[in-house]
């Protein structure tokens, strides 16, 4: 995987050895997906599951944050608004599933609503409402980086306006109690597509659901990342006024990553509030899109995997210390993120890249092996030497 | 190619009232290769940032191939065939040595086509003869943080020339390197003039006399005078700026550097006189 690997070896065998890891990853992306849809039923209790089921959900946000953090370099501090906006899509359509057509949903005549929102019309056909999951999201976070990255900001600035942006949903979702329900949510489903939503099977369904949309959004982040493409979104990441100079515009790059990353947050909102069984202002909350970034920060930038890894290791944590000592939670979650910064500031997956693997052996008392710099074997100025002088034999 | 590839009108750049660039007129013919000296201050690297649009003009206009570069950003410039090099090696640290060259390589520079296009074997081909080029074959697949300076120097002029531009403009190529690295790129650079223009910015006397055939002094933001490296050198208002000044006021090594040599290289002169 790693490039020094592939150091002093001829193009045509270097594409087949790709070839070959691709095809050895493939393999074991869906033996992952098969062992989580048939054994872990079996495996593990149906609490457990379920919320396996809702940290699976989160891993497809903690894709796409990883996708332009950890690969272009905005940190967004506001995902947990688009997050929110998936949920709400499905949600509304769930509200509206069980009444009649022309009724309104319960909360609604609470509140002495007389008419449905012209808004909430088309969320009463399934079809709007799922591609609704993906669209909202993605148009808002493309208009929203359209402006902020036509007019060049950047960094902390960019931050900023995420944060800014949370601010707004948020108040504007909590404040209007008619529309929404205000603070209390959309919650209390009960059938979608004529199935009951609180049934075993149905939940299963949607774990299933959930694992393949996993699955996709992995691959569609692999195949993004691993071409020409997420080549220049490093190069924008590292130095984005040399790509300019280089001739491309950024913008537009950066906008489709950006509306890519709000869908899959999106998306992964949709799924956890099927599973959750509510959706509310919280999820718009601050915080929790902070938390979205220390997922990925434990799991290790820019490495896709550990995205999902620290997402499900973070949240798992979460309910167990949470369980046992529902006080220490948030500062055992103060206490992670200091680690993570000051010991492994790659995240796990980054930190056995580089040099976990002889760590644990000196941790075991295992002989470390002998390292040279560059090694050797890898040094391309003496492989290529060594090729030479065998060639003149 | 024939004409002015790149000419400057009473351009004119301040900075809240300080003028960096000063009512500089410059032109340069096409297939030349042309170096800018000047002490620090001078405006030079302003020079290049106005013609890469990096920083508009105040006043007055920049001429590429005739075509008025006012207003266009930085990506536009370069798709227009204006390469630069920065002062520091700027190249991508976390991709690899070919990646790098990739991208500079890429024809086609939209969204969709980074998306769905592969590289071409024109591409792949001009990758592989630029990797021999600038003697980087061996470390292709090496990330570039873990090359040395020298060799981020090579590889961005590297970069620069895959991106085939009619115009390279490099500041200070040789900042920061051996004797014999200094060499190299001034070889390089020399090869390339065949088939560019290039302007070169640089404070290394020994190297602006290995290269230049036509060179301008620039000093507080307007030409100060041009001629070959022996006209300059003997120039008295160009003795004067480089030493009439205070030595305090030099902040920097490299242009005490480049007036020592510049004194030695008068001396020789003389002498040869």
């Amino acid at each position: 995987m790693t490039s020094d690997s592939l150091v002093g070896i001829p193009g045509i065998e270097r594409r087949h050895r790709r070839r070959r890891l691709l095809l050895i990853e493939v393999g074991l992306v869906a033996l992952v997906a098969l062992v989580l849809i048939f054994l872990m039923p079996v495996v593990i209790s149906g609490f457990r599951l379920s919320l396996l089921g809702r940290f699976l959900a989160l891993a497809i946000a903690a894709l796409g944050i990883d996708l332009i953090w950890g690969y272009t370099g905005m940190l967004s501090l506001g995902h947990g608004v688009f997050f929110a906006l998936g949920g709400y899509a499905i949600a509304m359509h769930l509200q509206l599933a069980p009444v009649d057509a022309g009724k309104l949903p319960e909360f609604m005549n609470l509140y002495g609503v007389t008419e449905l929102p012209w808004f909430w019309k088309p969320f009463d056909s399934f079809g709007f409402a799922a591609i609704a999951v993906i669209i909202i999201p993605a148009l808002l976070g493309a208009i929203l980086g359209y402006l902020v990255f036509r007019n060049r900001i950047r960094g902390v600035y960019f931050s900023i306006l995420t944060q800014a942006a949370t601010i707004v949903f948020f108040n504007f979702f909590n404040g209007q109690q008619k529309l929404f329900n205000g603070t209390n949510g959309l919650t209390n489903y009960k059938t979608l597509l004529g199935a009951d939503v609180n049934t075993a099977p149905t939940q299963f369904v949607f774990y299933t659901l959930t694992v393949l949309f996993l699955v996709a959004a992995y691959a569609l982040c692999r195949w993004l990342t691993g071409g020409r493409f997420g080549k220049l979104l490093i190069a924008i990441r590292d130095d984005e006024s040399r790509v300019r100079f280089t001739g491309y515009d950024p913008t537009g790059f950066k906008v489709l990553v950006f509306g890519l990353s709000a869908a899959l947050a999106g998306l992964a909102g949709a799924m956890f509030t099927l599973q959750t069984g509510i959706v509310s202002p919280k999820a718009m909350d601050i915080a929790f899109s902070i938390e979205m970034v220390i997922w990925v920060a434990v799991g290790g930038r820019a490495t896709l995997v550990g995205a999902i890894l620290g997402a499900l290791v973070v949240n798992f944590a979460k309910s167990l210390l949470s369980e046992k000592f529902p006080e220490i939670w948030l500062f055992f979650q103060g206490a992670l993120f200091l680690i993570v910064v000051t010991v492994l500031p790659d995240g796990i997956v980054g930190w056995l890249r580089t040099q976990g693997i002889e760590q644990m052996r000196s941790l075991f008392g295992l002989r470390q092996p002998m390292i040279t710099y560059p090694s050797l074997e890898e040094d391309p100025e003496v492989q290529r030497e060594r090729e030479n002088l065998g060639a003149r034999d | 190619m024939n004409g002015k590839i790149l000419e400057t009108e009473n351009v004119t750049v301040s900075f809240d009232g300080f003028k960096a660039i000063n009512n500089l007129n410059f032109s340069m013919d096409a297939g030349e290769l042309r170096v800018v000296i000047g002490p620090n201050g001078a405006g030079k690297t302003t020079f290049l940032d106005v013609i890469t649009g990096k920083v508009q003009p105040t006043q007055g206009r920049v001429l590429f191939q005739g075509r008025n570069l006012r207003r266009l950003s930085e990506n536009k410039i370069a798709l227009l065939g204006i390469g630069r090099k920065f002062q520091t090696p700027r190249v991508y640290l976390n991709l690899t040595v070919r990646e790098n060259l990739d991208i500079a390589c890429n024809r086609q520079k939209n969204v969709f086509a980074m998306l769905f296009g592969r590289s071409s074997i024109y591409e792949r081909k001009t990758v592989v003869g630029l990797l021999e080029t600038i003697g980087l074959t061996a470390k292709a697949e090496l990330p570039a943080a873990l090359l040395s300076h020298g060799e981020k120097q090579r590889l961005e002029i590297g970069m620069l020339v895959a991106q085939s531009p009619d115009l390279l403009l490099v500041d200070e190529p040789v900042a920061g390197l051996t004797d014999e690295e200094t060499e190299n790129i001034g070889e390089l650079l020399i090869a390339l003039a065949e088939s560019h223009s290039i302007l070169v910015i640089e404070h290394d006397m020994e190297f602006v006399r290995q290269i230049a055939r036509k060179v301008t002094v620039l000093h507080e933001g307007s030409v100060l005078c041009e001629g070959s490296i022996e006209e300059v050198q003997n120039d008295p208002r160009v003795i004067e700026v480089y030493l009439g000044r205070p030595l305090e006021d030099s902040e920097e090594v490299t242009l005490k550097q480049g007036q020592a040599e510049l004194l030695e290289v008068a001396g020789d002169s003389y002498e040869s006189n």
